[in-house]
């Protein structure tokens, strides 16, 4: 499932989209620019994400509507890394 | 320009050119001047063909909107700013709202002003706090706004609103209302250093308007925003004030060889030359920019390619950026060359001193500061330096 995400992952987004309710679950289809993700905290999540997952986003990812949803992230950062490196990092849960 | 974009100007420009002085003296709307632009049809310059529109490209607008800001900046920029309004509305309203609104628009009836500004809050377009409530099949609007340019003397109003009651600052819905179905408060006094004739009024708006108002997808106008607000505004504005600049160059350079008189000192010098050529390279570097931007522009548009991927919000954020900056720059220096009594004073044959008050709000209007922290953000989305 999409929504399989690490730890880690959703800490980073909890810490970046401000707008996110800390009481929801967040769901692969949630709003991130409704919740505030803009261009500036874009650019925060993806720096997290590339040292947090030693991988790079290739130019071609780079665009808003790899930022829409938490899955769309979510397979962006899949297919910047190998399968093995994504959510294989040391505090996965 | 093509011929017929410079037959629409050229039947307005005398009107412009005529009351620019006043309009500024008395910061009063330019009523005759806007009248002029909806007699020769240029309301609907971008209002599609099949609306009765002129369906131009942006490249036309640009060269509209430069005309027009050589005779008076002001109107320009009222004008313009209608142009991206209608832009949003043919691009992504409903069919029943084209087929109502852009008609009049294309005929000369409809000028919309921009209601994005509130209380407190940014104008930045992304976020809103007024929510849209909604009562049967109506859409409800109650929305005060601190700065709305031309407000009092527009037909009809592109808002920005919070989507509802439940939604957050970000989830944003563009809702077009006409006038006469509104409740239209003005209050404030718009006595500004420069762009006085643009009266930009606070106003509180109430009313309820057709669901088939909501312009675009509820919650989303930041593809909207993305795709018809900044790349419309950034080339207007920028094509404003390059125009503005030239037609002070233009004025100037015809003065000092008519009166023989060069510089404030009235000789020629290698310094009057070094000043002349940094007012003209500033000139031809935005010139060039925006050029190229426009090119873009029109060529995604044509080609149906999207304008909100992050290298094209870059280039549009830096055209925003360096085209105030530079036509200020380029009047301050004209201001320096033209010396006291017809660069600085009032009444002088050639208005340097409105084009230098107008041009500083330039950086102003949508303030400069957030977007070169924009730039900066984007910038980082491009590792690979992909330049224009």
């Amino acid at each position: 499932m999409d929504n399989q995400w690490d730890s880690r992952f959703e800490s980073a987004l909890r810490e970046i989209v401000p707008g996110l309710d800390p009481q929801a679950p967040i769901l692969p289809d949630t709003d991130l620019p409704g919740a505030g993700l803009n261009s500036l905290r874009i650019v925060q999540l993806l720096m997290r994400l590339e040292q947090d997952y030693t991988v790079e986003f290739s130019d071609d990812l780079l665009t808003f509507d790899t930022f829409a949803t938490p899955r769309m992230v979510w397979e962006a950062l899949s297919a910047a890394g190998t399968a093995g490196e994504v959510g294989g990092g040391e505090d996965q849960s | 320009m093509t011929t017929d974009a410079m037959s629409l100007v050229s039947r307005a420009l005398p009107v412009l050119r005529a009351h620019a002085a006043r309009a500024d003296e008395e910061a009063s709307f330019p009523e005759e001047p806007l009248q002029a632009l909806r007699e020769n049809g240029l309301l609907g310059l971008l209002a599609p063909r099949e609306y009765g529109g002129a369906g131009a490209s942006v490249k036309t607008f640009v060269d509209v909107s430069q005309a027009l800001a050589g005779a008076c900046l002001s109107t320009a920029q009222i004008w313009a700013m209608h142009c991206f309004q209608v832009d949003a509305v043919a691009r992504y309203g409903s069919a029943e709202l084209k087929a109502d609104l852009l008609p009049r628009v294309a005929k000369g009836d409809a000028y919309i002003a921009s209601v994005t500004s509130e209380v407190g809050g940014r104008a930045d377009l992304f976020t809103a706090e007024a929510p849209l409530e909604f009562a049967k099949d109506r859409a409800v609007i109650t929305r005060s706004a601190p700065v709305v340019t031309g407000g009092a003397h527009a037909d009809g109003y592109l808002i920005t609103m919070r989507a509802g009651e439940d939604a957050s600052e970000h989830q944003v819905t563009l809702v077009y209302a006409d006038r006469r179905d509104l409740d239209v408060q003005t209050s404030g006094e718009w006595n500004t250093l420069g762009m006085r004739a643009t009266e930009s009024v606070s106003m509180v708006l109430t009313g309820e308007v057709p669901l088939r108002n909501v312009v675009g997808t509820p919650g989303h106008c930041a593809e909207i925003v993305r795709e018809s607000l900044i790349p419309l505004a950034h080339v207007g504005w920028a094509a404003c004030w390059l125009g503005t600049a030239r037609g002070a160059l233009s004025e100037l350079l015809r003065w000092f060889r008519k009166s023989g008189r060069f510089g404030a000192d009235g000789q020629t010098s290698d310094l009057f030359h070094e000043r002349l050529a940094r007012v003209r390279v500033d000139l031809d570097l935005v010139s060039a920019y925006l050029a190229r931007v426009v090119e873009r522009v029109d060529s995604a548009r044509e080609a149906g390619r999207p304008l909100a991927e992050p290298r094209t919000q870059l280039q549009l954020n830096t055209l925003k950026l360096v085209s105030s900056d530079l036509t200020f720059r380029a009047v301050d220096r004209m201001l320096q060359l033209a010396g006291l009594g017809m660069g600085y004073s009032k009444g002088s044959a050639i208005p340097l001193e409105r084009h230098f008050r107008d041009l500083r709000a330039a950086s102003l209007n949508h303030n400069n500061d957030s977007l070169w922290a924009g730039v900066g953000a984007l910038a980082m989305l491009d590792p690979h330096v992909n330049l224009i």
